[in-house]
């Protein structure tokens, strides 16, 4: 375990104040549950998590590692004193051992849905119930979590979004005295050198004693009836579903107004946390639909954010030094980071894979939530001086706050093929009975013999007695379900709502019948100048539902946007431990007049079949051409990406589902 | 320990609310699955239900509180509480079926069995929060023993078996994908729920829960009368139950919303009959009504009708209004 004197404080790091103040609130208030930072690599994600230790009390930090087992998340049979002694005892994993401290999960992204969903039951519950190894209790497990996620990494699960109370967006800073001071703060860190050090530690221990003051302080501190009213509605505007974010965002301000030494929450106190409960439970983020990838540092357009309003949070946000603080508290108590865009600067290179990447910024006026309501022109339209107006403010500014959680374009993983079926998935945990499978797990098959060796005759010569009851094999996430992205051409009109309506109801058949399977089935469609990502790969039929039933159609034919758009979706998922097969379904008769480099239209989308080939995804092509004279350009495609190709309406009449699916079984 | 949150106290999900009592009414029409977003109470609710249970009469120390017969000693008769049973998402198959007793195998060497979570669960309720995220292994075991009402075990040259019966609960949030069917069947009752959007009815939410954080001795306290008429009323529905009749023209109607329903079998038939005869009992009734049939029947068929693409969340009641009608003119 790292010592005070080996954290990095948390005074030294510069700037992320959004992130800092959440983290206050969570040690102040338990009921928060926990503080999720979104942000991409490199912006002090960790660095953060760690220091929070030097503000908070007592309680140390505990890491739990991604490559964590269902064994060593809940604890189980300790089987040395069992063996020993005779007794049965439990083992503590790192649940019973985080009882009271901070848990930190990094790239909580990553982690297998059944352990994160473990762990954020552990959040919700302050306990687990054990029911494993011939154990049976209830093991206290009452913590502060902290969770880290990169969005290029893949998404997490709404439902799991919404136990955490409270969500910072951690974008780097584009200023570049920022920087320099980051960059300084290190360096005097690892050079010990003593005149920063000093001031950080007495900083440290100040906001120490003021987290453990309001902590004491927190019983006492009410809410008065029309600010709960208030926060009710302000969650219902910004499109937070359950009860949760309600609940949330009156306890955050709670813990706000204890830390300003107050008993009684203000109506400043709400609108200083409503970004950090809000920001994961918009609309957009819950609905698991995102939005079409943005550049990201490039694609906040002027128009996505309301002028004026930006820039007094821009001040706010970017330094966080103090006397910029108080600027942004001196307009009107607005949240401080209201519309602090992510300000990523553009420090992701494009990746060799991914060749249209300069091209993407003609297209990019669009703004992120383009099926939003109209904003009011500006904020002048709002009596900032009631709470009417705080509660329009805070809203819209939310709305028009970049989602976070959205998948960054031009990011396909971080290189090499793609994870194999098999043998190669991560170790997950062990099962009993499952003959036949050659991947024995020594460890569980040990502890489930052990036991019984005083009742076993053994062998002569053998230590030990085995019998086929004990053989334990290892469980792995491999690959064995597919996640399937039709890419759909919606173009023209002629035709176009006809595919859609037939590939709507495939998707329909393949979700509900992929109980078993665990499929993920996805559809992008592209029309006029852009792809658009209707249904973002899901699994559940609810949300599917919900997306499929707005289409338009018409227009130009941007077949490459389209591949592009498919290639950045199947390829986030390529790093994720519940990994899918990703295969592609291109319905389209391969004609193609809009280009994304400006070049010919044609070439853009064959280069880009050959990348979506090369990241191995399974393709099948599904010819819609017709008519006497026929180009054949969707055979090339075909080509391209090394798919199967079928005539449209063929297969149509054989049900696309089927075909869908043997591709899916083939590839791989 | 922490008290759980009363289930008085749980504002709006009527509907919600009543499935689970019917079936402490009457635990054969077998368990209610319960889908909904996140953040609705839903696993509030199926905790908050072990605040009303009835005791049952077991015979003391038997792990899976079989009912007392002829045979046993009447001194050893006595009676418990009748409890909501957890199963959790990372549990071991050893601890679903049981195993042998690790502690004296290892001691003494003596082959002993320890009931698991489906002995613990007899004529108890079992409840799996997201039942849809559940081992397929896991649901396997679950439906055997569902199945068969009985759990079988063979292991270390022991046979074991014990009567399993237990109401099922299930909540589950349908983003994060969905159920096996063959487990879905297995429900009784489904309700589908979702947020309230009346700001009122959400500050109460508020304000109630968070008085509960503040002090929740004080606030079960508080809540302690609603709780006790509910155990009350619970209590008279339970022993009216036996004596509840269905007239020949609501079992008419059950018939033929089945037929209308064009569900497979006859659960649909027997599960609707219960739950109407509960809901009868639950008012004090002596026999179920067509109105009766027609509160719960959208409860009993919400998961059995044919998905219809495109049609998903929205409720059978346009098809129920129909069918009711129709029902009427046959009987």
């Amino acid at each position: 375990m790292r010592t005070q004197s080996t954290t990095f404080p948390l005074s030294a790091v510069v700037g992320q104040e959004q992130a800092k103040l959440a983290l206050a609130l969570a040690l102040v208030n338990p009921a928060l549950r926990g503080v999720l930072l979104v942000g991409r690599r490199g912006t002090a994600k960790t660095t953060l998590a760690r220091a929070v230790t030097r503000i908070a009390g007592d309680r140390r930090l505990v890491e739990v590692p991604l490559s964590v087992t269902e064994d060593r998340l809940l604890g189980g049979l300790d089987l040395t004193h069992a063996l020993q002694q005779g007794e049965r005892r439990a083992q503590a994993g790192l649940l019973a051992d985080a009882n009271g401290h901070v848990l930190y999960v990094d790239n909580l992204n990553l982690l297998s849905r059944p352990i994160a969903g473990l762990l954020l039951h552990a959040t919700e519950r302050g306990a687990v119930v054990l029911e494993r190894d011939g154990l049976s209790q209830r093991v206290e497990s009452d913590f502060m979590l902290i969770g880290s996620l990169d969005p290029a990494e893949g998404p997490l699960s709404p439902q799991l979004l919404d136990r955490f109370g409270l969500a910072v967006d951690m974008a780097a800073s584009t200023e570049p005295a920022v920087r320099v001071a980051v960059l300084d703060g290190r360096e005097a860190f690892d050079l010990r050198a003593p005149e920063p050090a000093g001031r950080w530690a007495a900083d440290d221990a100040t906001l120490r004693e003021r987290v453990a003051d309001a902590r004491a302080l927190l019983p006492e501190v009410r809410t008065p009836g029309w600010l709960i009213e208030w926060a009710c509605r302000l969650c219902l505007r910004a499109g937070a579903r359950g009860h949760r974010a309600d609940l949330d965002l009156v306890q955050a301000g709670r813990a706000h107004a204890a830390l300003a030494g107050r008993t009684d929450v203000t109506l400043d106190d709400l609108v200083s946390v409503a970004e950090l409960v809000l920001l994961h439970r918009r609309d957009d983020v819950q609905a698991g639909t995102r939005q079409a990838p943005d550049e990201v540092g490039q694609g906040e357009s002027p128009a996505s954010r309301e002028p004026g309003e930006g820039e007094a949070n821009d001040a706010g946000a970017e330094a966080g030094s103090d006397a910029e603080e108080s600027t942004g508290g001196a307009s009107g108590g607005r949240p401080p980071a209201g519309s602090a865009a992510a300000q990523e600067p553009g420090t992701t290179p494009p990746t060799p894979s991914d060749p249209t990447t300069e091209a993407k910024h003609e297209g990019e006026d669009r703004p992120e939530d383009a099926e939003g309501p109209v904003p009011p022109a500006g904020a002048g339209g709002v009596d900032e001086s009631t709470p009417e107006g705080h509660l329009e403010n805070v809203a819209v500014a939310l709305q028009y706050r970049q989602n976070p959680l959205a998948l960054p374009a031009g990011r396909v993983g971080r290189g090499g093929p793609l994870g194999a079926p098999g043998r190669r998935g991560r170790h997950m945990g062990s099962r009993r009975k499952r003959a036949g499978r050659p991947d024995l797990a020594f460890d569980a098959t040990l502890r489930a013999a052990a036991p019984w060796q005083r009742l076993r005759e053994r062998k002569t010569g053998l230590a030990f007695a085995l019998t086929p009851d004990d053989l334990h094999y290892k469980v792995r996430r491999a690959p064995m379900a597919a996640r399937v992205l039709f890419v759909v051409d919606a173009s023209g009109s002629m035709g176009a709502r006809e595919r859609l309506l037939a590939v709507r109801g495939a998707v329909m058949t393949m979700l509900t019948d992929a109980y078993r399977r665990r499929d993920e089935v996805g559809l992008v469609t592209f029309r006029g100048k852009e792809a658009q990502l209707l249904l973002s790969p899901t699994r559940s039929v609810t949300t599917a539902v919900r997306a499929l039933h707005a289409t338009t159609f018409g227009g130009r034919t941007p077949l490459a946007a389209g591949l592009k758009l498919a290639l950045d979706q199947l390829a986030s998922a390529r790093w994720r431990k519940e990994s899918a097969r990703p295969v592609l379904v291109l319905v389209s008769d391969g004609r193609a007049n809009v280009a994304l480099t400006g070049g010919d239209p044609l070439q853009d989308a064959l280069r880009l079949c050959h990348v979506i080939e090369q990241a191995g995804v399974s393709s099948l092509v599904l010819d819609t051409e017709t008519g006497f004279v026929r180009l054949g350009q969707a055979a090339r495609l075909a080509d391209a990406l090394g798919a199967e190709y079928r005539p449209f309406a063929e297969v149509r009449a054989a049900g696309i589902a089927g075909v869908v699916r043997g591709v899916a079984d083939r590839g791989g | 320990m922490r008290p759980e949150y009363p289930f008085s106290a749980i504002v709006g999900q009527e509907e919600m609310k009543l499935s689970l009592l019917l079936n402490v009414i009457e635990p054969r029409i077998g368990g209610v699955l319960i889908r909904g977003e996140k953040g609705t109470a839903k696993s509030t609710a199926v905790r908050a239900l072990a605040g009303l249970l009835p005791p049952l009469t077991v015979v003391r120390g038997d792990p899976c509180q079989r009912e007392p017969g002829p045979t046993d000693d009447p001194a050893a008769v006595t009676s418990v509480p009748m409890r909501v049973v957890t199963l959790p998402l990372g549990a071991t198959e050893d601890r679903v079926v049981g195993t042998l007793d690790i502690e004296a195998a290892i001691r003494t060497g003596e082959r002993r069995f320890e009931p698991g979570v489906l002995a613990a669960a007899n004529r108890n309720i079992l409840y799996v929060d997201e039942v849809n995220l559940l081992e397929d292994h896991i649901v396997d075991l679950l439906l055997d023993a569902a199945a068969a009402g009985v759990n079988r075990v063979e292991r270390e040259g022991i046979s074991w078996e014990h009567p399993s019966r237990f109401v099922l609960v299930g909540t589950m949030n349908p983003e994060e994908g969905e159920i096996r069917p063959q487990l879905l069947d297995r429900f009784g009752l489904a309700v589908e729920i979702s947020a309230m959007t009346d700001p009122a009815a959400r500050v109460e939410v508020v304000e109630r829960r968070l008085a509960f954080d503040a002090d929740p001795e004080a606030f079960v306290a508080e809540w302690a009368t609603g709780t006790a008429a509910l155990r009350d009323r619970l209590e008279r529905a339970r022993q009216l139950l036996p004596e509840v009749r269905a007239g020949r023209g609501v079992k008419l109607m059950i018939a033929s919303l089945a037929i209308g329903a064009g569900v497979d079998g006859h659960r649909a038939d027997l599960t609707l009959h219960r739950a109407a005869c509960a809901l009868a009992a639950w008012n004090g009734r002596g026999a179920p009504s067509e109105e009766d049939v027609l509160t719960v029947a959208p409860l009993v068929f919400a998961h059995r009708l044919r998905r219809q693409p495109f049609d998903e969340g929205r409720r059978p009641d346009d098809w129920l209004a129909k069918a009711a009608a129709a029902a009427r003119q046959l009987a």
